[in-house]
């Protein structure tokens, strides 16, 4: 809601504003939502002279309409498919991250969403020259577990140092900070004063659950606009920018009556990724209990949610010392 | 695009007046001053200067806040190369957390009732006082006691029984900078070094937590923070879930944010609940919730099973699932022996492997031989206290009845 102000576009001079301030409008939306006649009644201003401004302040602020023939060129020329680094879940995702769309992956603890995560950064960064921001909330990003996915593709120690600097770590706990940082990414890149940036094409939030679910919750009425808040900054960087978004986030009710695994943090959230899928160990009901001894690094990922694909299909990834097959 | 004003933390009366007054982004507020701002919100000059030091990223008192600096995967990974773990005297409960409890992390211990998380949590805040030149970090603890679970007397047994090994550590080596810092190494002075805080409810707990940071920047040498247990009082009398869920993240995001600031280890022990499968049986699970799941690093499951205590590696984002067995001694945690034959093979294997984290494998021959308390089966053992329990012998039957016989 921005505020009339001299100067914002020809005619509307301090007089004017003044005038309109005076008839209770001052904002832009409150000048477009009055009719008129009543206004230049209101405040004693010609009518032409309200018809160019609002004429002005019009092609101002709204959007531009685009031929889909357009939209579909740009597509194929500036999206690209980023690969996980697992044909498995590839497939599942019909070929990878698509940018411009954020992904979103759910699990349990311990489901290995944060390894997915790090096994899609280091794929990303061996096998085209994209760039990478990682943002870590809950301290989880273990640079050795990152060397040790490296060495598996087999490189020298200096292009693994050069791989590293195309890494971009955040540590960032609260989701004001969050806000913040992606803010600076987004300009950053738009501007493209940085090579680093006209070049990032996957930004990874692991996790957004983390940063919250503490404002989340209680009585707080405020939280749930900083949710939503954070959803759109997350959806222009991954349309405007067009870099892939992955994201990761619990899940709750896995005790419910139907065994329905659902992300956390709300209703309104889950409308937000394009694209969702969940991870899970594998043969959960007979190792539930925790002093059994069977390792497992088998999970299942099945796709949730999806603009492209079947919803329901699922594929096996092991997690490995090599990372994510 | 701008970055909006709702994005920053500003109070919500306060925004409504902004966004009343027609400011919306950072760009509105650029050009204006205190006083025209606070003519237009109609608030006090002071609020209109704080709110512009925040909106500029100015503000003088939250300078520490703003660092939202990045880091190369690089730059991440020589740091943590750099840093240290906190031993646990357990050789393979070492292996299995990848050198010890690391630094810069949550690491959550679960387990039932007696299953050894408050020994762990006292070995541990004794451990992290180990002098630099025995391998230690030579810190301090933060001991969050919730429970009332802490007893100072198996503190001191478990200091003493470290202070002792350091020192025949010390004097077989006949190491001189190892001999001078045994000097300030007593177990007073562990004990000394453990800030202990006795939390009644979980409204004591929070405020402690929310006074950490000053006391750390005080008590610049704390390491290790040790909350045993965070469940207790969240576990009864919480009708609000969501508001639950809503103060143990943040509890969770505070720890994270102070370990990875000061660099220190945080360890919280959870207890174990119930949960009913839908086939009708049942399973031990952690307590809190899946929610909860999520806020540590690292998860280990502390479990008896025929007559042994193990420890089981459920979450951790460098290493595989793993379990190893361990024992609570009068000293504190060890590696177990199930006979002495058996044990030289196994821990002899286990030993070659283990690459060197501290001091305390070096020279053990000259050491175990002087030291009856630490004598094992096997001389290149050196974790190894199978006679704790004969030295100590009979009349102590009130500190054995704690530990594992």
């Amino acid at each position: 809601m921005p505020s009339l102000r001299p100067d914002a576009c020809p005619g509307l001079t301090a007089t004017v504003v003044e005038r309109l301030k005076e008839a209770n409008v001052s904002t832009v939306i409150e000048f477009l939502n009055r009719g008129l006649e009543e206004l230049s009644k209101d405040c004693g201003l010609p009518y032409q002279e309200l018809t160019a401004i609002r004429r002005v302040l019009l092609a101002q602020y709204s959007s531009f309409p685009m031929s889909g023939v357009d939209m579909y060129d740009e597509a194929v020329s500036a999206s690209a498919i980023l690969s996980t680094g697992s044909h498995g879940l590839d497939t599942l995702l019909d070929g990878g991250l698509y940018t411009g769309e954020i992904t979103e992956m759910i699990g349990p603890p311990a489901a290995g969403k944060t390894q997915v995560c790090i096994a899609t950064a280091v794929a990303v960064v061996m096998e085209t020259d994209h760039n990478v921001v990682y943002i870590d909330t809950g301290g989880s990003l273990c640079p050795s577990r990152l060397h040790q996915v490296m060495q598996s593709h087999d490189i020298t120690e200096e292009k693994y140092e050069e791989m590293c600097q195309r890494i971009q770590c955040f540590k960032i706990f609260d989701i004001f900070q969050l806000q913040e940082c992606l803010q600076e990414l987004h300009q950053k890149i738009l501007n493209q004063s940085a090579p680093f940036h006209s070049n990032l094409k996957l930004i990874i939030v692991d996790s957004v659950a983390a940063v919250i679910l503490p404002i989340l919750g209680g009585a707080q009425t405020d939280s749930h606009g900083h949710m939503i808040h954070l959803s759109r900054i997350l959806k222009s960087l991954a349309t405007d920018c067009s870099t892939a978004v992955l994201i990761t986030n619990n899940t709750t009710g896995a005790n419910n009556d139907t065994g329905q695994v659902l992300p956390s943090l709300g209703r309104s959230w889950h409308h937000i990724p394009n694209t969702r899928i969940a991870i899970s160990r594998m043969n959960e009901s007979s190792s539930k209990s925790f002093s059994s001894e069977s390792k497992s690094e088998t999970r299942r990922v099945s796709l949730v949610k999806s603009c492209k694909q079947v919803i329901g299909g699922s594929t096996m990834i092991a997690i490995k010392d090599t990372g994510v097959t | 695009m701008q970055r909006e004003l709702s994005s920053f933390p500003i109070q919500p009366s306060l925004m409504s007046k902004l966004t009343k007054a027609g400011f919306t982004t950072v760009e509105d507020l650029t050009d204006l001053k205190p006083l025209q701002l606070s003519q237009e919100l109609s608030i006090s000059n002071e609020e209109a200067l704080d709110l512009l030091n925040l909106v500029r990223g100015e503000h003088p008192s939250k300078l520490k806040l703003k660092q939202t600096t990045s880091f190369t995967a690089f730059d991440m990974l020589q740091n943590e190369e750099s840093q240290q773990c906190i031993v646990t005297f357990s050789e393979q409960l070492d292996n299995m957390l990848g050198g010890g409890l690391p630094v810069c992390k949550i690491t959550e211990f679960c387990g039932a009732p007696g299953a050894g998380k408050t020994q762990i949590s006292i070995q541990l805040s004794v451990d992290v006082q180990i002098p630099t030149c025995f391998g230690g970090l030579q810190g301090e603890a933060v001991y969050i006691d919730t429970e009332g679970s802490f007893v100072a007397a198996r503190a001191a047994d478990i200091a003493k029984a470290t202070v002792e090994h350091c020192s025949n550590i010390a004097q077989a080596e006949n190491n001189e900078e190892q001999l001078k810092s045994m000097e300030a190494f007593t177990w007073e002075s562990v004990l000394a070094g453990i800030h202990y805080y006795r939390c009644n409810d979980y409204l004591q707990l929070l405020a402690t937590v929310h006074l950490l940071p000053e006391f750390l920047t005080q008590h610049p040498k704390v390491k290790l923070i040790v909350v045993d247990s965070i469940a207790f009082h969240f576990r009864h009398d919480f009708d609000d879930f969501s508001l639950r869920t809503r103060i143990l993240n943040g509890m969770a995001q505070s720890f994270i944010k102070l370990a990875t600031q000061l660099n220190l280890a945080v360890m919280l022990t959870n207890q174990m609940t119930t949960r009913v499968n839908a086939d009708g049986g049942s399973h031990l699970t952690p307590a809190l919730g899946e929610s909860w799941g999520h806020a540590s690093t690292i998860r280990v499951i502390l479990y008896w099973r025929d007559r042994q205590r193990y420890a089981r590696l459920y979450k951790s984002p460098s290493k595989q699932d793993m379990t190893v067995p361990f024992q609570v001694t009068l000293g504190g945690i060890r590696d177990v022996k199930t006979s002495e034959d058996q044990s030289h093979n196994m821990q002899g294997a286990s030993t070659s492997q283990h690459k060197p984290q501290s001091n305390y494998e070096q020279n053990t021959n000259e050491h175990n031989t002087k030291n009856a308390q630490y004598q094992t089966a096997s001389s290149s053992e050196p974790y190894h206290t199978g006679g704790t329990e004969r030295a100590y012998g009979s009349g102590q039957d009130r500190k054995r009845s704690r530990i594992d016989s």
